[in-house]
């Protein structure tokens, strides 16, 4: 796809790749020369000199910040470490030594260049220490989680495993439970790790543990338990979750009351905590905010003139779309009347002022997890990871309501397998859905968070998408499918089929102004790129 | 589309060469790749670049002091900037933002996806 019409000289990713390779076997020696000032600043006698001590860290920097792209992220994060280290006054010695021979032995190795675009870009970079005393737990875990992007290092005891955990700053830790002579010595693990300044989220392997365990574990920081034989699909995603929840920039709150001295505060508050507010003093404009926020929560006041909380919160829960949404009342009053009647109107939560800092926060919190956990499992399509028909529908419908009054720009993409029956006719089902599977991930990692990728039906994928070039949309549809094919060259599977994709795209305004118009002119494009294929 | 001009500075040539690498041949880009930015701002002008790519750190003239120096200018202010930095501290990245960048890249970069994190950013601008 779009191959032939590339200018000259232009490269595929790949061969990018190859390039860079090239380049890095050029650009070798300057690198191991870096890395070997760092040791001979490491070795000479007494502390270092300051003047020193400024080259040796805008060496590290050079190399952390390049590293990376020669395909040695681990050579990143050393060096990355180094810096910290040579930033400090008194420095571990022996540790720095340590690392820079870590740096040296890693970039001997080979670059990990292309495998990017096999996995989601999120997780790669991240190391993730695996520390269970079966082997084959191990190896499983490891096995998958390089398959997703993550960095894994195993460990078989918990003094390895706390060892290990100093050396390389996990960014997430698969735990087991129990181990050989020491019952909990998970416990002692979290215990160990406790004191992190970064900690990174625990996943336990459990066998038949009690309640109490448990719980020592969850305040101990472990964020998720599962049942042995724990499949590595479910602790991965996991912590996929948990590592998302921490780069995402947080909860959404939108928060209305007609008083913006308690809306300055409410901000204030929550913000505190790392929540976005989105404030609102007049509750007419109501709906227009909540499209434009989208937010995990809302909070209302009740008494507001014009109309009352109580008559948002009925409006908002007959609306399909924001049904789920939890909605808390925020207000002076307590009376038992009152607070029956925010339940009746909808309300998930009541909250009285004067409130705890806290509660408020925690209760946000809480209410919008169980949601989101809910809202994931219920409109996703299990197989490709993209949004289902009606979850995209709803979505789409959104998106397109703020192209029309922004008047941005709006593209709605159908994309679907050439020839896919033959496909399951002659490589099977089972290699079909791994084709699914490989081009749902790659179009969500060719796409923003806020574009909308679905699964429309069969071997139809449906990308909305807002602010892009309806050209920008086809070449980023169309490196995904090749990506699919790099990851298909990739995978262990022998005999993977190569696929190539047709598209048709239609854009707001030209194209129609609902979904349903510009579904149906973006598949008349797909018809019309179809037909031509096949005559030509 | 026609082909984004851009201007890169950065004081590593390892830096350069896998940006221009990516930016050229992948992209379609035109790249023109300095060790420093003492001529920032008159190659900003006589290469007519579309966006300005900026190495953080680097001796002499820092990033920030070619932003400034480009944003003085009345015939390179209204160009975006992007810095290029290898800290992932958010205290760093909020400085960058208070100084008025148009966006932020932390190295490394994926080669494979620069041109369309940059593009992005430049979308977003529209």
């Amino acid at each position: 796809m779009g191959i032939g019409n590339q200018p000259r000289g232009r490269m595929d990713p790949s061969e990018l790749n190859d390039a860079i390779r090239e380049l890095w076997t050029s650009e070798r020696p300057l690198i191991f020369e870096r890395i070997a000032s760092l040791s001979a600043a490491l070795s000479a006698d007494g502390d270092l000199e300051p003047e020193a001590r400024t080259e040796a860290l805008r060496v590290c920097h050079m190399l952390a910040g390049s590293l990376g792209s020669y395909g040695f992220p681990e050579g990143t994060r050393l060096a990355r470490q180094l810096e910290k280290g040579f930033q400090q006054t008194g420095f571990q010695y022996l540790d720095l030594l340590a690392l820079t021979e870590a740096l040296q032995s890693v970039v001997e190795g080979e670059p990990d260049l292309g495998r990017e675009e096999s996995t989601s870009s999120s997780n790669i970079q991240i190391p993730v220490l695996i520390l269970d005393d079966d082997k084959a737990i191990r190896d499983l875990m490891s096995l998958q989680a390089r398959a997703r992007g993550f960095l894994p290092t195993t460990a078989s005891t918990i003094e390895e495993g706390i060892e290990e955990a100093h050396r390389i700053t996990p960014g997430a830790v698969i735990l087991d439970f129990g181990f050989p002579g020491e019952e909990s010595g998970g416990i002692e693990f979290l215990k160990a790790i406790d004191k992190f300044e970064d900690k990174p989220p625990v996943v336990m392997l459990t066998g038949q543990h009690d309640f109490v365990s448990r719980l020592t574990a969850s305040r101990l920081g472990a964020i998720g338990f599962v049942q042995k034989p724990a499949s590595p699909a479910v602790v991965l995603d996991l912590i996929a979750e948990a590592i998302d929840r921490r780069k995402s920039p947080g909860l959404q709150v939108l928060a209305v009351d007609d008083d913006a001295d308690n809306l300055a505060a409410i901000k204030a508050i929550l913000e505190h905590d790392d929540i976005r507010v989105s404030t609102l003093d007049s509750p007419l404009n109501f709906w227009r905010r909540l499209e434009e926020v989208q937010p995990d929560v809302i909070l209302l006041d009740i008494a507001m003139p014009q109309v009352s909380g109580f008559d948002i919160c009925r409006t908002v829960r007959s609306d399909s779309r924001w049904s789920s949404t939890p909605i808390l009342f925020l207000s002076g009053r307590s009376d038992p009347d009152t607070i029956t009647a925010a339940f009746e109107a909808g309300a998930d939560d009541f909250i009285s002022k004067p409130f705890e800092r806290q509660e408020l926060v925690a209760r946000i919190r809480a209410r919008a997890q169980r949601v989101q956990g809910l809202r994931r499992t219920a409109s996703l399509d299990p197989l490709t990871g993209a949004v289902n028909r009606r979850a995209a529908t709803e979505l789409a419908e959104i998106l397109i309501r703020q192209a029309i009054r922004n008047g941005g720009p709006l593209s709605v993409a159908i994309t679907d397998i050439d020839k896919f029956k033959g496909i399951n006719d002659s490589y099977g089902h089972a290699a079909g859905d791994r084709v699914l599977a490989r081009l749902g991930g790659s179009l969500r990692a060719a796409f923003r968070a806020d574009d909308v990728i679905a699964r429309w039906g069969g071997d139809e994928f449906v990308v909305v998408t807002v602010g892009l070039d309806p050209v920008l949309v086809r070449k980023r549809i169309e490196s995904a499918v090749d990506a699919v094919n790099v990851q298909a060259a990739d995978s262990e599977q022998d005999d993977e089929p190569n696929i190539s994709c047709s598209t048709g795209i239609s854009a707001y305004p030209e194209g129609g102004d609902s979904l349903t118009t510009l579904i149906a002119s973006a598949d008349k494009r797909l018809y019309e790129v179809k037909s031509g294929r096949s005559r030509s | 589309m026609t082909s984004i001009r851009a201007l890169i500075i950065d004081d590593d040539a390892d830096i350069l060469r896998i940006a221009q690498l990516s930016l050229e041949r992948l992209a379609g880009w035109t790249v023109t790749a300095e060790l420093s930015g003492g001529n920032a701002v008159n190659l900003a002008i006589s290469k007519r670049v579309d966006v300005v790519i900026l190495d953080v750190q680097m001796p002499e003239l820092d990033g920030p002091t070619i932003f400034n120096m480009l944003r003085a200018n009345p015939d390179t202010a209204g160009i975006p900037v992007v810095m290029l930095t290898a800290s992932v501290q958010a205290a760093d990245h909020e400085r960058f933002v208070a100084l008025g960048a148009d966006g932020i890249l932390v190295k490394p970069f994926d080669p494979t996806r620069l041109a369309g994190q940059i593009e992005e950013i430049l979308d977003g601008l529209k």
